[in-house]
């Protein structure tokens, strides 16, 4: 990974973005990773269409950072727009994803990661708990429709 | 034996991976060893010119092939003083403890019986006697630590009673690198009737082993950690035990007659031996088990202890908030688990690897025992004969470097 990566990894370890539960939330999703006991709980709260994230975990720099990363992603979000970022995240992990001119600084910060795949965990765990909260998401709202 | 070029460490160049590279400082022999030349080239020899299989074919290759293959089996049995006849060939220690918790299990174990173990073994130690308990009516106890984690002997005397039918523990600990008194627990097993079996993965690399002076019934180990090939082990026991307990996996090799109405079973040790063997494996860990004889045990186990003590001694003297999970004591090998209260082992584990440094992060497959340290996972350094004092200073300068990225 280059300097100005970890830079930036280090630097949402260090501090957060959006950390600490929600009282309001609509969703939340807790994940663990059985490798190494880090975990990570993801809340949503929704006003109208957009939605607001917050985190809680502890884990390694590459865990929080990346769950710290999402939630800049997602703040404000309508669900169409957070399932894009949803399918970008997973089209990374395929190698879907052009790393040179990746748009996004959170891709091209976990680029040098695919070549350890143990640690892949580590970055997965924040977009597993997403994912869930998209299934519940999803659910209802075919159930209000 | 190879010569050491000038300037190459004489015990490195023994290790062909330091040849291919000479920066790799490799810290994580408890989760495998690194393979010496003899090794290597054994595996080589038995594919390019010997390669048949065994125990089946009517020509020279074959009885060649065997003949080499049953060799490592008299080396094995007589370095550990076992008979020929009491050395089964498994996958490793894993699969040596679940043929003995299924097949022991099978012919000795009743509902109402238990099953003694400790808090600090490994899962493979553990999870086949949980499926045990579940598969006979039995329940498994577990021997706790003391404070100094150590094994507590008075809390397993009293959980070694007459319930007590089997009872498994490690020779030395994975995490801890504990030496356990294991003669005094097989001494109360003994008292009260009950089976004794030993994990000796991390045993073998480090101490002599006399199965016969241990007086145990079933002692099992891993080639890989004992500077062999993945995918073999060996399980030793009892010969009197061994053939009063059913096979644990059917097919080739393992039967005397095979009609369509049912089978009968083989000698020892074939018995345990379904299928064609890991030819190569065996071969190869005759190959280790000479190059095991052609080292002093005890003074590889001083080497090891000596540079486990230096790293505890330079961690407390400039590492303060370091947690140093035990200490160095005569009955240790020289393992040295830690955690840092501001650096996920993860991220150690990752400094480490960008200076060429090779350590273990994670729970070492003993979630209980990281339960009982009171964190979820740790960092662990296990040095062996390749590794010197250059090599924990690295570490300790990696330390340091990841200190400096995650502190300021």
């Amino acid at each position: 990974m280059n300097e100005e990566w970890k830079a930036l990894i280090l630097d949402h370890y260090k501090h957060p973005r959006f950390y600490g539960p929600k009282e309001d939330f609509a969703f939340a999703s807790e994940q663990h990773n059985r490798t190494c006991g880090d975990h990570v709980k993801v809340f949503a709260s929704l006003e109208g269409k957009f939605s607001q994230w917050s985190f809680v975990g502890a884990g390694c720099s590459l865990c929080l950072a990346s769950a710290s990363l999402m939630m800049e992603l997602l703040q404000n979000q309508t669900k169409d727009a957070v399932e894009a970022i949803r399918d970008e995240n997973r089209s990374m992990w395929d190698g879907g994803i052009d790393f040179e001119t990746a748009s996004r600084p959170l891709w091209q910060a976990l680029d040098g990661l695919r070549q350890y795949p143990v640690r892949s965990r580590c970055v997965k765990l924040a977009w597993q708990a997403l994912d869930e909260i998209l299934v519940s998401w999803n659910s209802l709202d075919i159930s209000i429709a | 034996m190879s010569i050491a070029p000038e300037g190459v460490d004489p015990v490195k160049a023994l290790f062909p991976i330091f040849k291919s590279h000479p920066e790799l400082i490799y810290l994580d022999s408890n989760a495998t060893s690194q393979k010496p030349e003899i090794v290597v080239e054994a595996i080589d020899r038995y594919y390019r010119s010997e390669n048949a299989n065994v125990h089946r074919g009517i020509y020279q290759l074959s009885e060649n092939a065997t003949r080499t293959f049953e060799e490592s089996r008299i080396r094995i049995a007589k370095y550990i003083n076992a008979e020929t006849q009491e050395i089964i060939f498994t996958r490793g220690t894993t699969e040596a403890i679940n043929l003995v918790a299924n097949s022991a299990g099978q012919a000795f174990l009743r509902p109402g019986d238990e099953i003694v173990v400790t808090v600090a073994e490994h899962h493979s130690n553990i999870v086949p006697w949980q499926m045990a308990a579940e598969r006979f009516g039995v329940t498994v106890k577990y021997i706790p630590l003391r404070a100094d984690r150590r094994l507590d002997l008075d809390a397993a005397r009293t959980l070694i009673n007459s319930k007590t039918r089997i009872v498994s523990l490690a020779h030395v600990s994975n995490v801890l690198g504990v030496i356990h008194p294991i003669r005094d627990i097989i001494k109360m097993a003994k008292a009260v009737g009950a089976l004794t079996m030993i994990d000796g993965a991390q045993g073998l690399p480090h101490l002599p082993v006399d199965v016969k002076e241990l007086d145990c019934d079933f002692y099992a180990f891993s080639g890989h950690k004992v500077f062999g090939p993945t995918g073999i082990g060996v399980l030793y026991g009892r010969k009197t035990l061994l053939q009063a307990m059913p096979p644990y996996q059917g097919g080739g090799d393992m039967i005397e007659k095979v009609t369509l109405h049912g089978s009968t079973w083989n000698e020892l040790p074939s018995k345990f031996e379904a299928g064609t063997p890991h030819i190569e494996g065996v071969i190869g860990l005759g190959a280790a088990i000479d190059f095991l004889k052609s080292m002093p045990m005890d003074s590889l186990l001083n080497h090891d202890r000596h540079l486990g003590t230096y790293l505890t001694h330079r961690l407390k003297e400039e590492f303060p908030r370091v947690q140093i999970m035990v200490e160095p004591g005569d009955d240790w090998v020289g393992t040295v688990t830690m955690a840092h209260p501001n650096i996920h082992p993860h991220d150690l584990a990752a400094v480490c690897d960008g200076e060429n440094i090779a350590i273990r992060a994670g729970h070492h497959c003993a979630q209980p025992l990281m339960e009982i340290l009171g964190v979820t996972a740790t960092a662990r350094v296990s040095p062996s004969l390749y590794n010197d004092e250059s090599d924990i200073d690295a570490f300790l300068a990696a330390l340091r470097k990841a200190e400096k990225l995650f502190l300021s």
